[in-house]
Parts: structure tokens; sequence; C-alpha cells
């Protein structure tokens, strides 16, 4: 493989499977446009009856968490058990919740 | 067993032999793509059409009779009985020439098979139904790319242009090639008319016959089985 691939880019993709609701994230790949990356996902990915639909998204268009600041964003949470109502019986009639 | 309305076995050949042929030339670049992406996309073109050169064979081979098999007619034939359309035989070339010719093959066998999915030959018509869906899809992918060679860079564009003309005799020759019952020159008409719309967008002037070729398609198809068949031929009784 050249490195001409590099040049593309890279689109993050999410497929609902036959049974799914959702679409979920399966992987990433390098297209020179929106069309074509659906194209090519759905050779990567779908080949084997995974999907019914196909998303595409510019990996540049998401915005994510700084993994630098994962203790700050996430650990606080355990330590206040209020945060997580655990211990409030749920009446029958509820059902799940 | 009913053998009204079944298509020559000479045809079943020449359209298992050009699905052979143009699989093999696509799997020429297998682990040579561009990209990643595009290596496994055409793969998968290949392997459409390897499939489809199967259950062709399958089919001629029970119709046969006598111990006739699949791999018999397509590693065991003399590469001079084979009766492809000459444009599968060819080359691959460059990117650009290998995707001008599938995108032409591609619309060439939606012709075909659109047509032969309500042939009177109903194994034949099964064949053609789930083939017609592949088909199409080879010709959307090469087609795109067909599009962004005519239309995006200086080098990509005279790519583009230069394949058209080495390939252009093969590809004005497809109108000679009747196929089970459907004359050559109606096949052509259909494809250009389809291949219109990504012609005007990849500004692909027509193809004319003027343009002698470079290629030799029997040539090519003696070189292409002689690397194919040498296993077989060489170790009669190997297996995976």
């Amino acid at each position: 493989m050249s490195a001409s691939g590099q040049d593309w880019p890279l689109w993050e993709v999410f497929i609902r499977s036959r049974q799914g609701l959702d679409h979920k994230h399966v992987g990433s790949l390098h297209a020179a446009d929106a069309a074509q990356a659906i194209a090519l996902a759905r050779d990567v990915y779908t080949r084997r009856q995974e999907g019914v639909s196909i998303w595409v998204v510019p990996s540049a268009a998401i915005t994510a968490s700084d993994p630098g600041q994962k203790a700050e964003n996430f650990d606080p949470m355990a330590s206040k058990i209020y945060r997580h109502p655990t211990f409030y019986d749920i009446p029958d009639e509820i059902g799940h919740m | 067993m009913n053998d009204q309305g079944r298509v020559s076995q000479d045809d079943l050949l020449c359209l298992a032999d050009s699905c052979l042929l143009l699989g093999h030339r696509l799997s020429e670049w297998c682990g040579h793509g561009p990209i990643l992406e595009e290596d496994i996309a055409l793969t998968n073109c290949a392997l459409d059409l390897l499939g489809q050169c199967r259950r062709l064979y399958q089919l001629v081979a029970a119709r046969e009779g006598g111990g006739q098999t699949e791999d018999r007619l397509a590693y065991l034939r003399d590469p001079d009985a084979f009766g492809n359309v000459p444009l599968a035989a060819l080359p691959n070339g460059d990117y650009a020439q290998t995707m001008l010719r599938a995108w032409m093959l591609g619309l060439w066998f939606s012709v075909v098979w659109e047509r032969l999915a309500s042939a009177a030959d109903a194994e034949l018509a099964a064949i053609a139904r789930d083939a017609v869906k592949e088909a199409h899809g080879l010709v959307r992918h090469a087609g795109g790319w067909v599009v962004r060679f005519g239309d995006g860079t200086e080098e990509s564009r005279h790519r583009l242009l230069a394949a058209a003309e080495r390939l252009a005799h093969w590809i004005v020759a497809l109108e000679e090639i009747d196929v089970a019952g459907i004359p050559g020159a109606r096949i052509a008409l259909e494809v250009a008319e389809r291949a219109r719309e990504v012609a005007e967008r990849a500004n692909l002037p027509p193809f004319t016959a003027a343009h002698p070729s470079p290629l030799d398609p029997v040539e090519a198809r003696r070189e292409l089985l002689a690397e194919m068949q040498a296993l077989p031929r060489q170790h009669p009784e190997a297996v995976w």
C-alpha cells in the first residue's frame, strides 16, 4: 500500500444491524468524500450481512473529551454515593426502569 | 428433463469465461490497491465475478454430463477454446484502465443479466437475478472512479483519456457479440445509453473504433490462463 491514503480524510462508520434500533460505531476508514465513504464502508463493514443501514461522519467533526481530564471528569462520581440512587426500592408496579 | 428454452452451452461459456477472466484481472490488484479500503472493495467485486462464473460453470458441467466439472472447465480447457468477450481478457494497465474496463463490462453485464433474469431458461434466469445486483455494484464502484479520474487532476484525466484510447477498439467491438439470443448491437446501444451520465460527468469523449488498440486479447488470455492453469495442470490431484 502506498501512503496516498493518508491524504484522504478519515470517516467514522456507524452501522445499524438487522435487529438493532440504533446505529453503532464499528470503526473508521479513509475516503475522498461522503459518498465514497458510504460505498467503502459497505465493503469493509457489511459484507457479512451485519447491517441494514450505514452512517458516516467525518472524524474531524467529532469533539472528544480530553483523556488527560479523565480523572476530573469521571472519578468524583464514584465517591459520592448519593449520585447513584441504588438504595431506593422501586415499587413493583413501576417495572423496569 | 425439459430442454425447452435452454440457452446454448457456448453462450453460457461466453458469460462464464467473461466473468472468470474479468474477476481474475480484478483479483490481480488484491494486495496492490491504492489504499486498504479500495483494495477490499475491488477484491469484493472480483469475488462477486468468481461466484457468478462458478455457478455458470456448474450449470454447463451439469448439462454436459460425462464427468465434466467446473474446475475442468476453468483449469483444463485450452485457452484458445475460451469464448469470453475480448475486453474481459485485456491486461489491467494502470488504475484508470482497470476502472474504465470494469465500468464498461459492468454495464454490459448489467444489460445482459437484466434481460436473462426473465429468460425461459429457468436455471440461468436464477443466476442472472442474483448477478444483476452485483453487476450494478461493479458499475457504481468503477463508474465512480471514472468520474474522479476524468474530473480530477490533470494527471488523472490524462490517464483516463489514454486508457480510453487503448480500450476503445475493444469497447466498440462489444456490439459484435450476440449473447443468448440478444443481439450485440442492442446490448451496445443500451450500454451507451446507461454510460451517458458518467461519461458526461467525466467529460469522456465517445469511444471510437478509429483507434487501433495496442492490446491483444488473445495473447493476454493465453498469458493469464498459462499462469492460472499451471498448478492444476502440473498437479492434477492437488486439493485445498
